[in-house]
């Protein structure tokens, strides 16, 4: 039964590929207006899913709908209220960039003169109108990326994909492309963003589901996934002098999990921060040392992610794939 | 949900969007170098180097060179833009858009039977204006044009739903359908002059029966039945898309 509330459905989904499951029998809900982080580490099965939700691959079982609309079997009103920013940018280079809004208008049933309309707008809003009659060969990174959102924007879609939106800019363009996702979810669009950039979903993410090796492992906002981690904590510490100690003397203070140096600053995971924070006024005393900084944040989202999917522990697998 | 599919009101939309993708492929395609080259430039000279030196009268020809154009352009299309499609991820576009696979097929194989119409005008102009060919059947011209045009397009995609991202890949594998086909169908050689087992593989061939349509068309005497002509072009060319469809959907299962 279809929940009106619901933008997407996912249920049992499966996508094989011979003998290797690149998607295991994934299910979750996101509801409209919903800003909905999809994470997880490459090769882990999120764009395989962003490719069955949009109808470019079919899945082997299981079932997705969008609004209501079964993918499979009632792939065309699934695909109308729809559109994708993939993580390839891929406007049609021989195109300029108002043809490329163009075309792509028509192929979404909207009308010429609303296409236009909004191609305006839309190149205004991106800051591309001056470069509307140049061919997209011309184009660099960003501005592809600017233009493949735009294109994703021209049918007004109420559902929109955005598999690895920032992957590959500039720090400029990250910014730019962050804040134009942040308006297109107040607007009222339903944001389904695939990353494995932790810190991009922590900052735009209502929920996130967290998906490793085709399963998902935790769905829920990223401050109730970080408070559930309650086995991580964090301190992080900064003495007067940047060569204070081994990294292997503060992973042997008590509890301490881990030690990781961020530039002058130390990172500590413990299980006990109260006395970890001990051990290490003690530790600055004996050394001779001034603590010049010192905070118990909590645990990252990054944290949560290591702790879930074992990437990045010592013995844990590797992050690629 | 079939009947749905089949209201008039989606079979507008899915019609539309397909003209949307055709018009979109003419413009982006047409002028891409092995378009040019396999399409225009190639049946040309190759049409040249047979009938230079030869006796007969050069309208006799012109049936023959508009057949190769038609042939070479139809199935030229979709081939040279099918595999960069999907080595630059656009072809993903098609299949996000609310448009069927059927019908995105059917828009790109509409681009080359546009553009294999509109490239056989020109030797056909080119005959009737330069050399007095005659065009006795203008009916049976159209037909020859409408019909081979699509059935060579359906051909073309056929090749194209070779799942690779490599634009030689296809093409060599289209040449090494196209060119037997070109040598066996009565064009350089008439089918009544061709020896029986000749004639036999010119009968499984497609382009047999568009060049003799475009020969009855033109006042010179056919082979075959011209309702035959036009019937086995229907089938290949249903057969042709039938089974590209069914590719294509085999892939995206795969992909």
């Amino acid at each position: 039964m279809h929940d009106d509330n619901q933008a997407i459905a996912v249920e049992g989904l499966v996508k094989r590929y011979g003998d290797l499951i690149a998607v295991d029998g994934i299910s979750f809900e996101v509801e409209r207006g919903e800003l909905f982080g999809f994470l997880g580490p490459n090769g882990a099965g999120k764009t395989t899913t962003v490719n069955i939700l949009t109808g470019v691959s079919l899945p082997t079982s299981g079932s997705a709908s969008i609004h209501g609309h079964d993918v499979v079997k009632d792939s065309f009103r699934a695909k109308e209220s729809v559109n994708v920013v993939p993580e390839v940018s891929n406007a049609y280079v021989e195109y300029t960039a108002w043809n490329n809004l163009m075309f792509t208008g028509a192929l979404y049933g909207v009308s010429r003169k609303e296409t236009a309309r909004r191609a305006e707008e839309l190149l205004r809003a991106f800051d591309l109108y001056d470069k509307r009659k140049v061919k997209v060969k011309g184009f660099s990174q960003g501005m592809r990326r600017k233009l493949v959102i735009a294109m994703a924007l021209i049918n007004k879609p109420r559902v929109l994909f955005m598999d690895e939106p920032t992957t590959g800019l500039d720090v400029q363009s990250v910014i730019a492309i962050r804040e134009m996702v942040r308006d297109l979810n107040r607007e009222g669009i339903t944001v389904f963003l695939t990353t494995h950039n932790l810190a991009e979903a922590n900052i735009l993410c209502d929920r996130v589901a967290i998906i490793n090796r085709g399963r998902i492992v935790a769905t829920d906002t990223p401050e109730n996934l970080k408070r559930a981690a309650h086995s991580v904590q964090v301190v992080e510490v900064s003495f007067d002098r940047a060569d204070a100690g081994a990294d292997e003397d503060f992973a042997a203070l008590p509890a301490v999990k881990e030690a990781t140096r961020l530039g002058d600053k130390l990172r500590l995971l413990t299980e006990d921060p109260s006395a970890t924070v001990s051990a290490l006024t003690r530790y600055a005393g004996d050394k001779g040392l001034k603590i010049t900084y010192i905070n118990t944040p909590g645990p990252s989202l990054e944290d949560v992610f290591i702790e879930l999917t074992g990437i990045g522990k010592p013995g844990g697998e590797g992050s690629g794939g | 949900m079939i009947g749905e599919a089949l209201s008039p009101e989606r079979l507008g939309k899915e019609f539309r969007r397909s003209l949307v993708i055709a018009g979109k492929d003419i413009r982006i395609y047409c002028l891409k170098p092995p378009v040019l080259l396999f399409g225009l430039i190639f049946p040309f000279f190759l049409f040249l180097s047979f009938y230079v030196g030869k006796k007969g009268p050069i309208s006799e020809g012109i049936p023959g060179l508009v057949c190769i154009s038609l042939f070479f352009a139809s199935s030229n299309i979709a081939p040279a833009g099918m595999p960069f499609e999907r080595m630059t991820k656009t072809f993903s576009r098609y299949l996000s858009a609310p448009i069927s696979l059927t019908w995105m097929i059917f828009g790109k194989t509409l681009a080359g039977f546009a553009f294999g119409v509109l490239v056989s005008l020109l030797p056909l102009l080119f005959g009737v204006i330069g050399y007095g060919t005659a065009v006795t059947s203008p009916t049976l011209l159209v037909l020859a044009l409408l019909v081979g045009g699509m059935c060579f397009s359906c051909m073309g995609t056929l090749v194209a739903s070779m799942p690779t991202e490599m634009p030689g890949n296809v093409m060599t594998v289209l040449n090494f359908v196209r060119l037997p086909l070109l040598f066996m169908s009565g064009i350089f050689v008439p089918l009544a002059d061709m020896p029986g087992w000749a004639r036999g593989l010119a009968a499984i061939s497609p382009l047999s029966y568009a060049n003799d349509l475009l020969k009855r068309s033109t006042g010179n005497t056919g082979y075959y039945q011209w309702w035959l002509d036009l019937l086995v072009l229907l089938l290949y060319t249903l057969a042709f898309f039938t089974l590209a469809a069914w590719i294509f959907n085999a892939s995206r299962r795969r992909s």
